[in-house]
């Protein structure tokens, strides 16, 4: 990955994919932003710099996809814990089936037009 | 060193969001600053090319203040509100052991109140953080039942033990002639010997192990990232705390009852207690409120 690389292709895209996928882990559980970061980071290819997953929390606690509330944490300073709203559940569910149907046009799409792709290996 | 590092990425990622509003560039800087602090006081940055390694995740400063850049067009119509801004760090402290010495504290002195004061410190030994469960099963074997219970159940093996009785007979001149003394044992009866260095190994090692593991807890409390002291809560100690301490651990030999619940109130509403201190209090309470009554049913019973 070239840091800084403004022509990623998927910059964009994953940026609004992530939010979602931020909203998925906080149907589980509430988390504070660390572990959300981290647990976001252990797929693959998801995360490209950590540090932009709080613009992206900032955007969902004011659209009121989350909540935060401030909890005593057993070590350290106090932590942000992020919950999901009824509103971002609705987003979330509504996105849900979007991608699904997104994804697999992509697929297709990208599938049938491989013998045209110029692949560098 | 590994401050000035963090300070510096916090400084760029603060100049790089100038043109932000002054509230989306302080949250933003608080989250950074909350996430590298989560990641120290988890242990996951030992040294600092961990804490390099960990900035480098997050990301060039440039490019998260892009995100957040952009992310002003989406969000507008939405409700806009105020987010609670992290309250000033006033200074550290040093983490309280508290959880550990109240634990030893029943275990040992707490013991005098059987059974049950001692069962309270095995409670509260085992939710402490800082002692492996070796420790905690330390604590809980030397010994079952505390000091007080050795004392009071060598006290009682020894006083019934060995009841002497002579067959005192009266003889022909009036004198009462003293027959062969019969000495009948119940239970163990132990020689000085061997009951009295029992005794005090039985009262010794108790103590001594709860000075083992004050000090260890101690240690890795020091260990740990000293808390922040925000604007707001002044010290762990005022005026009210330290009453309830007072109340709570003296409180009810001075007016039995009222005066342990007088300092359960005052630890209730300490604005600087947190729940967990408060309820540790409300355990030692039940000491205090157990205790005179235990002293008032042995004065009844006697009379």
């Amino acid at each position: 990955m070239e840091p800084g690389e403004a022509q990623n292709p998927l910059t964009q895209l994953r940026r609004g994919v992530l939010e979602y996928c931020v909203l998925a882990l906080l149907t589980e559980d509430e988390l504070y932003g660390f572990d959300l970061v981290r647990r976001l980071g252990e797929n693959d290819g998801l995360v490209t710099s950590e540090g932009t997953i709080y613009p992206l929390l900032s955007r969902l606690r004011r659209v009121g996809w989350v909540t935060t509330t401030w909890r005593e944490s057993d070590s350290g300073p106090p932590r942000r814990y992020y919950a999901i709203t009824p509103s971002g559940r609705h987003a979330l569910t509504g996105f849900a089936a979007e991608w699904s149907r997104f994804r697999t046009s992509v697929d297709t799409v990208l599938g049938s037009g491989e013998h045209r792709g110029e692949h560098r290996e | 060193m590994s401050d000035a590092i963090v300070e510096d990425y916090l400084r760029r990622i603060t100049a790089a969001a100038a043109d932000l509003p002054a509230d989306r560039r302080d949250e933003l800087v608080a989250g950074i600053r909350e996430h590298i602090e989560a990641a120290r006081s988890s242990g996951q940055v030992p040294d600092e090319a961990s804490l390099r390694d960990l900035l480098d995740r997050l990301g060039d400063p440039e490019e998260i203040v892009a995100t957040a850049r952009e992310d002003a067009g989406p969000a507008v119509g939405a409700a806009s509100t105020a987010v609670p801004a992290p309250p000033p760090v006033l200074r550290y402290r040093r983490p309280s052991i508290a959880i550990e010495v109240v634990a030893v504290v029943l275990l040992t002195i707490g013991s005098i109140i059987p059974i049950i004061g001692w069962l309270a410190g095995v409670i509260v030994a085992w939710t402490s953080r800082r002692w492996t469960t070796g420790e905690k099963l330390l604590a809980t074997l030397v010994f079952p039942g505390g000091p007080f219970l050795a004392l009071w159940l060598v006290t009682l093996v020894t006083g019934t033990s060995s009841t002497c009785s002579s067959s005192a007979t009266i003889g022909p001149d009036g004198n009462s002639v003293q027959g062969p003394q019969v000495c009948t044992t119940t239970g163990a009866s132990l020689p000085p010997a061997l009951g009295i260095p029992l005794l005090v190994l039985l009262v010794v090692a108790p103590i001594a192990v709860a000075i083992l593991l004050i000090v260890r807890a101690r240690r890795r409390a020091d260990a740990e990232p000293p808390i922040p002291v925000y604007a707001g809560e002044a010290s762990g100690w005022g005026g009210l705390e330290i009453a309830a301490v007072l109340l709570l651990a003296v409180g009810g030999f001075v007016v039995p009852f009222a005066g342990p619940l007088a300092g359960l109130v005052c630890a209730w509403i300490s604005p600087r207690w947190t729940t967990v201190e408060k309820t540790v209090a409300t355990l030692i309470a039940g000491i205090g409120l157990v205790l005179p009554a235990l002293v008032l049913l042995v004065v009844v019973s006697h009379i």
